[in-house]
């Protein structure tokens, strides 16, 4: 809120000689629009006018204040109710604080300071609670389908259709895909365009958490429930509570872990560690790993029973080597973004560029890409990102050979180049990876040298 | 500031008030006029309840009025005014209410007189 921005007051007082003080004291700041009511009805009628801030009377002559409040906080809880009272009963003043009043301030020599000091901590705190709805809009705008993840290869328009389908239900989602290939920008896209968007979404990352402390991560614990719990702390998914839990890496948290997080999913409700009270949870859940995870079941490092809960609306993404001219699309997204972010003026990309870029099969998929682009933005000297600029540096590097259109046995002889260069030219080795006789290598080599 | 009372001591001390609004005389004036003209209704009010023994109701009044006295720095009011209050809501010792409320109206007589020449004499101000 700027300091010329008007905000609008609503004082509710019942007592003439008190309402012209308030009115006079509020109204010092020209910035306030006040508008007065000396009863409780014809404050809770005007409530449409959107006050930013009410300030009302204990005792008025048709409802108590406690009765008002419960009706503004029903209507709208964010706006902050200001009890000014001649009532200097503790107990009362605790009621009204626990239904939600912003302050209690009793009528007395004090109170233009205290009001005064009252409402413009409530004006911070409105500028605060604006400028976390703008976030929030921001954050949505950002992750809508079309703004956050890039693309129209017939592999990511699929993905599209089942996240459109997801956002319609709080249906568990799997998301598998390669590193990199983006499983929490779909994850964050789910929960920004679902019903529960204006709600927290919590990620997760299990394989970044010492196995020891996941449990207290998720669930929370008591103060004194384990060395080191110096204090109470709730977990991820209380934090979490009304939104969604993104459980990242699922495949590594430990069998101990995921019985008890099948209770949790089965029963709504999490106990922290060290305590007895459970709590309810309302909590969508959505999962992603890089593994396959029937693959641990068959080897017994996941519950089948928790695989099956978890495996709701599977989403499988593809690799970035899958999705043809995607890459181009992301890579001048990539490009466009760090440029405007380093001032670095119009840079594009060459078609030379664009082949080569083509042409690479990504094992980092599109952390690499953004990566690669990144960082021939920085070496490129003109402003077309030419060929060499292009710095394939992945350990797994190479290019995407399937791009070239060659025939089998030209394939078939740069597959045998591979490994012999891999394997220093150990021709049994290489005929062991491969499967195929010495003599197929030999008659390669021979060809090779004629 | 002050003015003197029957008693040769004042009934009323505006200081708080001219805290509040400092030399704007024209707010000073406005919650002079508005309390000489809510009060005595109020204290009629009480009156008519005691007629029907409504004790909370008065109590009621009481706290209603206690703020506005204080504006008008009517001190020798406030502990009448705390009294009414907490006996009327508790009905405790009702039977000394109606002396109260007597004694109450006896001190708004000369402190209502104080701030009619307060209020001649800033209406002359300005």
């Amino acid at each position: 809120m700027s300091s010329n921005e008007s905000i609008k007051i609503f004082i509710v007082e019942d007592d003439p000689v008190y309402l012209k003080f308030l009115n006079y004291v509020i109204g010092l700041n020209p910035d306030h629009e006040i508008k007065t009511f000396s009863n409780g009805n014809d404050a809770l009628n005007a409530l449409h006018e959107k006050p930013s801030i009410i300030t009302l009377d204990y005792s008025l002559p048709d409802k108590s204040g406690e009765e008002i409040l419960k009706e503004i906080k029903e209507y709208d809880s964010n706006i902050p109710v200001i009890i000014v009272s001649g009532q200097e009963e503790i107990g009362i003043a605790v009621q009204l604080l626990k239904l939600g009043a912003y302050d209690y301030i009793i009528k007395d020599e004090e109170t233009k300071e205290r009001l005064e000091y009252a409402l413009t901590n409530a004006k911070r705190n409105i500028t605060l609670v604006n400028e976390i709805n703008t976030l929030k809009q921001e954050i949505s705008e950002k992750y809508e389908f079309g703004n956050s993840i890039i693309g129209n290869s017939p592999a990511i328009k699929r993905v599209f259709d089942l996240m459109k389908k997801a956002i319609k239900t709080n249906i568990t989602i799997s998301i598998t895909g390669e590193t990199g290939t983006g499983k929490e920008l779909v994850a964050k896209g789910i929960h920004y365009n679902s019903a529960r968007k204006k709600k927290p979404f919590i990620p997760v990352n299990l394989a970044a958490i010492p196995k020891e402390l996941v449990e207290s991560e998720l669930f929370g614990h008591e103060k004194g429930s384990f060395t080191g719990a110096v204090t109470r702390r709730i977990g991820k998914f209380e934090e979490a509570n009304g939104g969604t839990v993104f459980l990242d890496e699922i495949a590594e948290m430990d069998l101990n872990l995921q019985a008890k997080l099948l209770r949790v999913i089965q029963e709504r409700e999490v106990t922290r560690v060290g305590g007895n009270t459970i709590i309810p949870i309302d909590v969508r859940l959505l999962v992603a790993t890089h593994k396959n995870l029937a693959d641990e079941v068959k080897s017994g490092n996941f519950r089948e029973d928790l695989y099956y809960r978890l495996l709701g609306l599977p989403i499988q993404l593809p690799p970035l080597r899958e999705r043809d001219t995607d890459i181009i699309l992301l890579a001048k997204h990539f490009l466009s973004s760090f440029c405007n972010e380093n001032d670095l003026g119009d840079l594009s990309l060459d078609r030379e560029t664009q082949e080569k870029l083509l042409r690479y099969h990504y094992p980092g998929n599109i952390r690499e890409l953004k990566s690669v682009i990144e960082l021939a933005a920085v070496m490129s000297n003109d402003n077309l990102i030419l060929p060499e600029d292009i710095n394939f540096n992945s350990p797994k590097s190479e290019e995407n050979f399937t791009y070239q259109e060659l025939s089998l046995k030209e394939y078939n002889d740069r597959i045998i180049d591979h490994f012999l260069k891999k394997y220093d030219n150990n021709v049994l080795k290489v005929a062991d990876v491969l499967d195929i006789g010495k003599s197929t290598i030999y008659r390669y080599l021979k060809e090779k040298t004629i | 500031m002050e003015s003197v009372g029957r008693n040769g001591k004042c009934m009323t001390d505006l200081s708080h008030l001219v805290s509040i609004c400092g030399d704007d005389d024209d707010f000073k004036i406005e919650m002079i006029e508005t309390f000489l003209k809510n009060t005595p209704p109020l204290i009629n009010e009480m009156k008519n309840y005691l007629i029907n023994s409504e004790w909370k109701m008065i109590g009621d009044i009481a706290h209603k009025m206690k703020p506005s006295f204080t504006f008008m720095g009517i001190h020798s009011a406030k502990d009448l005014i705390l009294s009414i209050e907490r006996q009327g809501r508790m009905h405790e010792n009702i039977e000394e209410i109606p002396g109260m409320i007597l004694e109450l109206e006896s001190i708004c007589v000369g402190a209502f007189a104080e701030l009619e020449k307060e209020l001649i004499l800033a209406n002359k101000e300005l």
